[in-house]
């Protein structure tokens, strides 16, 4: 396996504080990885960094062996990484078709090939036709988080990051949005980097977890062997009284 | 029966469908043109159903979509008896060709019409052309303000220069008029390309667009008050004779405004200004560059509102002034684009010809009785507006079809 992603000694400060510290991140072609850690450790900030959201202060990012480090994020998503977002960010004036079509319109120039594109992924997350009419004001958690989904695997990336795509939602939900991760990933050949706090989640989806605290990453590995870390189960499960 | 309805696969295009009684009566052609036109016109409605039978509403949702919300089952409802005339209304395809060519016979058929009604009053036939313009800039306006969701307070200050350039390229130097309101519409493009470049380049957004935009046409004002002083220059090259004239070429530029918007509309840059509208960040990570989609609409706006500055000369009485540069203007554009509805074309051109209407009407009815009363009423009519529906005139149009099309929803319920 080839390595499509590595961040190289990454750090972020914001003022005082220490977001991310030295990271080195390696993403592995066509795992699905988990990044694991608490609230307030560093995971989205890392994604950020990686996604040009925010421009590291030091440390290098290669993806495909290219140097990415500082691109802005519409570079980034062209090169084929894309993204989710912990708190959705809903198109609420169009509707669900218009947005992901949106996106699609970055890889194809037609407005109808688009518009199949679009509603070819919609349909494999399960929306019905109705529902891609409806407008973004319109719709539920769930399915703004899906239809964030879409618009990010529309776009075919090579990488994908979700990031905490599970919150805020209850565990039937859950349990169906594993599934689907499953589908995407497996049908469309998507390397994906699924960030989380919830342990179930992660250990059901990810074939490989990296667990990140305060700012560092301190423990990779299977589920199993990462389960079994001590120094993961203090930060992670805190320490038993 | 409503079932039926619902299940039935709607024709593309516009048209008014009525059902009394379980009798449709379908009115693609034979209903008068104009009435159906102006229907087919109005946003987000374009087919009108009546009927006075029990409602029956089922509900079904067999497709895979119990993964993501389960709450929605099969659900079977029964409305009482209404005696009631339910009227359906049936969202307009927006993307039909046929929708942009009633759109546009609506369009003119509406113009020809204002014509014909106001031809032989000289104030009228002015204050309709007055009208016109404004649609027309508040089409371009719409760009900028309504698809790309940029706040713009400067559209006094394109205008300006593009009048003035025009002026006086085609009165001083003696370059044919159209040729000259081209010239004028490029330099207010460049303008805004050399003001707007820095702008977005450094992250101005939001409010402080908004501000720096006014700035720009304060700072506009003085600069050619210093450089032509404060006098108007009157120009004796006037290939514009009759007020006729002048109605038929503001009509011209409104269509092909028109037109141009329902290109944007319909395009990548289209989408990508609305998802920049939407959230700048979130169409920042799908791949838009968004600096330079907002610099193109920037200046696609610049050059329209460029373009428009020379008949806002003539339509003033040939001549110019520093005193284009006007704050007041662009704010009363901005706003009636705002109540338009941001990204709507029939929204913005239904709130200028009918708020500037409005505005115009007090204005001679009041005015005389106490100065600036006129005022008053007309910011109280924003005012409420703005309260009632924040969204404007589809808004309105898309509360009204979904008061008449739901009798009883439920929460997260299918349509």
């Amino acid at each position: 396996m080839s390595t499509l992603l590595e961040t190289r000694k990454l750090t972020k400060r914001f003022g005082g504080i220490i977001a991310v510290k030295e990271v080195d991140f390696k993403v592995e072609k066509g795992v699905i990885k988990g990044l694991i850690g608490p609230n307030g450790s560093g995971k989205t900030t890392l994604i950020n960094c990686i996604t040009g959201v925010h421009r590291p202060d030091e440390g290098r990012v290669f993806f495909e062996s290219r140097d990415i480090t500082g691109l802005p994020p519409h570079r980034v998503a062209k090169i084929g990484i894309a993204r989710t977002w912990q708190i959705v960010r809903p198109f609420k004036k169009m509707t669900v078709l218009e947005a992901v079509m949106t996106s699609a319109l970055i890889r194809v120039k037609d407005l109808s090939v688009a518009r199949s594109e679009a509603v070819d992924v919609l349909k494999l997350l399960g929306f019905t036709e109705e529902l891609m009419n409806r407008r973004g004001s319109d719709i539920t958690l769930v399915q703004h988080k899906l239809v964030d989904l879409a618009r990010a695997i529309v776009l075919k990336p090579k990488l994908l990051f979700v990031d905490e795509i599970a919150a805020g939602l209850r565990p039937v939900e859950v349990e169906g949005l594993i599934d689907l991760l499953r589908r995407v990933h497996r049908e469309l050949d998507i390397t994906m980097v699924v960030v989380e706090h919830l342990m179930t989640f992660i250990m059901k989806l990810s074939d490989d977890i990296a667990v990140m605290h305060e700012g560092q990453l301190i423990a990779e590995g299977s589920p199993e062997e990462v389960a079994k870390n001590p120094r993961v189960v203090e930060v992670y499960l805190g320490m038993r009284v | 029966m409503l079932r039926s309805l619902r299940r039935r696969e709607f024709p593309r295009g516009n048209y008014l469908w009525i059902v009394v009684n379980g009798f449709e009566y379908f009115f693609a052609s034979g209903f008068p043109g104009s009435v159906r036109v102006f229907i087919a016109s109005l946003p987000g409605l374009s087919g009108l159903h009546v009927t006075q039978k029990p409602l029956i509403r089922i509900k079904d949702n067999n497709s895979n979509t119990k993964t993501h919300h389960p709450r929605v089952n099969t659900r079977r409802e029964v409305n009482k008896f209404k005696p009631t005339i339910y009227l359906q209304l049936i969202a307009s395809n927006y993307r039909s060709v046929t929708g942009l060519y009633l759109r546009l016979i609506g369009l003119v058929v509406l113009l020809v019409a204002m014509y014909i009604a106001f031809m032989t009053s000289k104030y009228y036939l002015l204050f309709t052309t007055n009208l016109v313009f404004f649609a027309a800039i508040v089409l371009a306006w719409n760009i900028i303000g309504g698809y790309a969701g940029q706040l713009d307070l400067g559209s006094a200050g394109y205008m300006g220069v593009g009048a003035i350039v025009s002026s006086i390229l085609s009165n001083n130097i003696g370059l044919h008029p159209l040729i000259s309101i081209i010239l004028g519409g490029l330099s207010s493009a460049l303008l805004a390309g050399a003001i707007g470049f820095p702008m977005f380049r450094f992250g101005v957004r939001e409010v402080w667009y908004a501000l720096s935009t006014a700035a720009i046409v304060v700072i506009l004002n003085n600069a050619v008050r210093l450089l032509i002083g404060p006098y108007e220059y009157y120009l004796r090259v006037r290939p514009i004779k009759t007020y006729d004239e002048l109605y038929l070429a503001t009509s011209i530029a409104l269509v092909l405004v028109f037109l141009l918007n329902y290109a944007v509309n319909n395009s990548r840059l289209g989408y990508y200004l609305k998802a920049i509208r939407e959230d700048e960040l979130a169409a920042e990570a799908i791949g838009v560059d968004t600096r330079r989609y907002k610099l193109l609409a920037l200046m696609i706006y610049a050059f329209i509102v460029g373009s428009l500055g020379y008949l806002y000369v003539v339509m003033i009485g040939y001549f110019y002034t520093y005193r284009f540069f006007d704050t007041g203007i662009s704010v009363s554009i901005a706003i009636l684009g705002i109540i338009g509805g941001l990204g709507s074309i029939e929204g913005c051109l239904v709130s200028a010809f009918l708020l500037r209407g409005v505005g115009e009407y007090l204005r001679t009815s009041l005015a005389h009785i106490i100065p600036g009363l006129h005022l008053l009423l007309y910011g109280a009519v924003l005012i409420a507006l703005g309260v009632i529906e924040p969204e404007g005139i589809p808004g309105i149009a898309r509360r009204f079809t979904t008061l008449l099309k739901t009798t009883k929803r439920p929460m997260g319920g299918v349509k």
